[in-house]
């Protein structure tokens, strides 16, 4: 089976949130309850247990570069925002039960019947996706639609973008495309075009992977994101070294050298 | 297959590129392609073609779909008191016209022609630029104690561009999608938009309330202060613009107040559409009282001094839909 | 007027909008239990956080937090605390048993208990923080070293086995069972001296900024801290002289161990200031204020022989402790900022790999034009 992800090209983005529905409804999941935020048109702020799309409105000071625009100084920037399903997951790395697997389509996956709700991949992500759903008690997140892959059939999410913006496919094809596109930008003057995530070093690559035009602080994406396990060798060697002290400070304690 | 996910490129075929996606309902892309070819049936422009008569087959033929009655030969000529279909001559591309010709000038059918022309809206902020008629000579005026207009223009009461419009998430006034609970979720509340200048000038907060008035009644909306709303420059005068969406009222799962509530009732003279896109009315902080409504207690503030919407000899439509044959009368 | 949703059976105004009595729940998210959202007809909408207007600061989102914020309630660093106390009363008796003559027997059965009793209440903490505690032995499906808490279970359930065992027989002086005892206790305290520190690495292994900032000083800082607790539990506890002397030498050492190893902390995780700000500010900062001041005090009376006060001091600075860093680090999910800046100050993934190429590429980005005062500023 071949690698499966997501491009999501940002530029295409109308801000429909036509992702976020579709996968609600195909997924069966609740709403969030309602909450007006005020910041643009983004009232569900966040991915969560049960938002696994999320579409973010970013209002710019800025124009975008060869707009050209009756609002003048000034862009409005869409993103719908998903699992990222990292080569090197956090979340799948921490997860104590083995409750998180990667699947022959090389997507994260939760499987419910086994998660036992510790939390610790909540806290592994580094993006912020996998969250616990409280009256639930087991983490969730963006499944890649498994059960329609198993059907052959793409994720609701990119099967309802009406812009082609969410793109599904095989992860060599879709890098390659998603480089003609940029360079395509380039050309028509979006010349801050770039590609977040097709080779993330923190993650060894994202699955699912994005075109920006802006720094990914302004999308809520982490500019150098890493999976935590990468990094804690230094923990556990801290671990030994202090194990070995706190040995000998135990008996010297006793023995009063 | 699914015509619609196709997604040939440009390159790859012809200018029409009709193997992109699909135009209902016969995958035509241009109106009333006939006028692309001379009255002979012959392209214009070589580089620009999109239909001609191909005298061998005795048909229309093209890079697109013709739009046209496929087997008319350009010669054609109705024979007189010929009717419908038939009576359109081969070199009448216009065909849903019962003459089949391309109207510029418009001499009957709508009752405001027959040339285009630009008028004020019922309530504006600027006298007409381009006549001394203010609005549409022709335009329905529903004169009712419940629906008060304001004044034709300069009204110090309502200084303010009202405008209303739709969001993606919900469905005309929101009757069956504010019962989804997913596109409830998605624009819970009702809001008004407004540019920081406006709300700097009326103190308006961002994610506060905001009360909107106009002479029929008032709403709340929650204040969204946002650079999408650009303030207007008309003449030398800055104007204020206060952007509604339309989704809310009493029933579903999120409920508000409905911005069509502070509408004018005044009907476009061809197909009676109220001026729900532009009009004026005010804006203040905080929260309404109660739902005045100049339906129980008239006005909602103290008229002033009319200014003329028409001319002396102008008198608009009045009350009901006028019949075909009080058009004729006139 | 009234207003009804489509009349389902079961989820009514469960927020999925299907009628059960109609159709069935099937989809990948149809086994979510949803409590929260129940009710029928309109449902209120809270007061929106009040922001100059829309228009974002580029720097982060609206100031929304990046990350997810732990979701660990007081039971978690409740646990570092008891579970840190016992390992390190289990390395304090291993000691005693192999190294000590019998004047310190009392201790060592002392220990015994202290040990067992926090291995069985660390497991109760555990399984109560779990979002379904009937499945607690999930944990223990696979082993997975890359996974912290993974490993930890392993240690913890071998701790508890060796403790009790130790702990039951720690009367047990000669015969068969004596030496299966002392084998026992000292297994429970080799076992111990992970327990007591490993807590920290699972901490660090997260993307909680402040605690993977502070990697490296973390375990150590726990097990100092579990040193302390150890020797504040016991300095609670009526001793022999003998017993009391090595006691207050483990608490001496562990409360300037801890001292120290807090200060490193702080100058490690505080390369970003913005990570740290939260040991300085709010709830956290006072706690490990408190924290810091309670260890200092205690090592203060531990000195000058007062051994109840040393305790009671210990004990509050050592739980202090860990409140104080499983909040902070809550606090520093909350800020994005914290995270943002880490990584764009090479503390990110370039710390392993290199600099990532987005990470320049987002420097590339051409600077706004400022004319805006950012949100949250």
């Amino acid at each position: 089976m071949s690698k499966k992800g997501f491009f999501t090209d940002t530029t295409l983005c109308i801000g429909c949130k036509a992702c976020e529905v579709a996968c609600k409804q195909w997924n069966q999941l609740p709403d969030d309850g309602f909450k007006f935020t005020g910041l643009s048109y983004d009232n569900s702020e966040h991915l969560g247990s049960s938002t696994w799309r999320h579409v973010a409105f970013v209002e710019r000071p800025m124009a975008l570069g060869m707009q050209v625009s009756g609002a003048g100084n000034f862009s409005w920037l869409m993103m719908s925002d998903v699992c990222k399903h990292c080569a090197r997951a956090g979340c799948l790395e921490s997860c104590p039960t083995g409750a998180l697997v990667r699947t022959e389509y090389d997507s994260v996956y939760v499987q419910p019947d086994v998660c036992n709700g510790c939390g610790y991949c909540v806290s592994a992500c580094p993006f912020g996706v996998i969250d616990r759903r409280e009256d639930d008690g087991r983490a969730w997140k963006c499944t890649l639609c498994y059960d329609r892959l198993k059907a052959d059939m793409t994720p609701a999410c990119a099967k309802h973008c009406p812009t082609a913006s969410i793109q599904f496919g095989d992860l060599v094809e879709l890098r390659v495309r998603a480089q003609q596109r940029v360079e395509e930008l380039h050309r028509r003057g979006t010349t801050e075009a770039y590609l977040y995530g097709a080779d993330q070093p923190g993650t060894e690559g994202l699955n699912a992977f994005f075109l920006l035009v802006d720094k990914p602080e302004a999308y809520n994406l982490p500019p150098d994101p890493v999976v935590p396990t990468r990094k804690v060798r230094r923990s556990w060697v801290s671990l030994a070294g202090a194990a070995v002290a706190m040995a000998a400070l135990a008996v010297a304690a006793v023995t009063g050298v | 297959m699914n015509q619609t996910a196709r997604r040939k490129p440009g390159r790859e075929q012809d200018w029409v590129a009709k193997e992109w996606a699909w135009a209902w309902p016969d995958n035509r892309r241009i109106l009333y392609n006939r006028a692309s070819a001379d009255p002979d049936g012959k392209p214009w422009s070589e580089r620009k073609k999109l239909v001609w008569w191909d005298a061998e087959k005795k048909q229309w033929t093209g890079a697109d779909t013709p739009d046209f009655i496929k087997d008319r030969p350009p010669s054609y000529r109705p024979a007189p008191g010929t009717t419908g279909v038939d009576a359109l001559a081969g070199d009448d591309p216009f065909i849903m016209e019962a003459d089949g010709k391309g109207w510029l000038f418009a001499p009957s059918g709508i009752i405001d022609g027959p040339l285009p022309t630009h008028y004020e809206p019922q309530e504006s902020v600027v006298e007409n630029f381009l006549y001394g008629q203010q609005c549409n000579p022709k335009r329905l005026e529903y004169s009712r104690p419940d629906n008060p207009y304001h004044r034709a223009f300069a009204d110090p009461r309502f200084p303010f561009v009202l405008t209303t419009y739709r969001l993606t998430e919900h469905h005309t006034a929101g009757g069956m999608t504010r019962v989804l609970s997913w596109l409830s979720e998605l624009m819970p509340q009702m809001f008004c938009e407004v540019s920081p200048d406006l709300a700097a000038l009326r103190g308006l907060r961002h994610g506060g309330w905001a009360t909107i008035t106009t002479a029929r009644g008032e709403i709340e909306a929650r204040v969204v202060v946002t650079r999408r709303m650009p303030v207007l420059r008309v003449r030398g005068q800055v104007v204020h613009q206060i952007g509604l969406p339309y989704h809310w009222s009493l029933v579903g799962l999120v409920q508000g107040d409905a911005a069509n509530d502070l509408t004018a009732f005044v009907g476009d003279p061809n197909v009676h559409i109220q001026e729900s896109k532009a009009f004026t009315g005010d804006i203040q902080p905080g929260r309404r009282s109660r739902k005045r409504r100049a339906a129980y207690r008239g006005e909602l503030r103290a008229s002033v001094p009319e200014l003329p919407r028409d001319l002396p000899q102008v008198e608009p439509l009045q009350g009901r839909v006028p019949k075909q044959h009080e058009l004729a009368k006139e | 007027m009234k207003w009804h949703l489509s009349p389902g059976r079961n989820r009514d105004g469960d927020g999925r909008n299907i009628d059960e009595s109609l159709g069935v729940l099937a989809g990948e998210g149809a086994h979510q239990d949803v409590r929260e959202t129940a009710g029928k007809g309109a449902r209120p909408v809270p007061e929106p956080k009040e922001r100059a207007e829309s228009t974002a600061d580029r720097d982060s989102y609206y100031g929304l937090p990046m990350l997810k914020e732990p979701v660990w309630k007081w039971p978690i660093p409740t646990y570092f605390y008891v579970g840190g106390l016992a390992g390190a009363s289990a390395a304090l008796g291993m000691a005693a048993g192999r190294f000590g003559g019998p004047e310190l027997r009392p201790l060592c059965e002392r220990t015994r208990i202290i040990a067992a009793g926090g291995a069985v209440a660390s497991s109760a903490l555990l399984i109560w923080d779990l979002g379904r505690p009937s499945r607690f032995l999930n944990m223990m499906r696979v082993f997975r070293p890359t996974s912290p808490m993974n490993v930890g279970t392993w240690l913890l359930g071998a701790f508890g086995g060796f403790s009790t065992i130790a702990a039951l027989l720690r009367q047990k002086r000669t015969g068969l069972l004596g030496p299966i005892g002392d084998a026992a206790a000292f297994a429970a305290g080799v076992a111990g001296i992970p327990l007591a520190g490993y807590t920290g690495v699972l901490l660090s292994n997260t993307s909680v900024p402040l605690w993977q900032g502070a990697r490296t000083t973390l375990p150590p800082l726990f097990m100092a801290s579990a040193v302390t607790s150890a020797a504040s539990a016991l300095d609670l506890c009526t001793l022999p002289p003998a017993a009391q002397r090595a006691v207050r030498r483990y608490g001496i050492a562990g409360k300037i161990a801890e001292i120290a190893i807090a200060r490193m902390l702080e100058r490690e995780a505080g390369v970003v200031p913005r990570v740290i700000a939260p040991l300085h500010e709010g709830v956290s900062g006072s706690l490990w204020k408190a924290a810091k001041i309670c260890v200092v005090a205690s090592l203060a009376a531990g000195v000058l022989r007062q051994r109840r006060l040393a305790g009671w001091l210990g004990t509050v600075g050592s739980l202090a402790l860990r409140f104080a860093m499983v909040k902070a680090g809550t606090a520093s999910t909350l800020d994005p900022r914290a995270s943002f800046e880490q990584q764009r100050a090479r503390l990110g993934a370039a710390e392993v790999t290199g600099p990532a190429p987005e990470l320049e590429q987002g420097t590339a980005v051409p600077a706004p034009e400022r004319v805006l005062v950012p949100a949250g500023a």
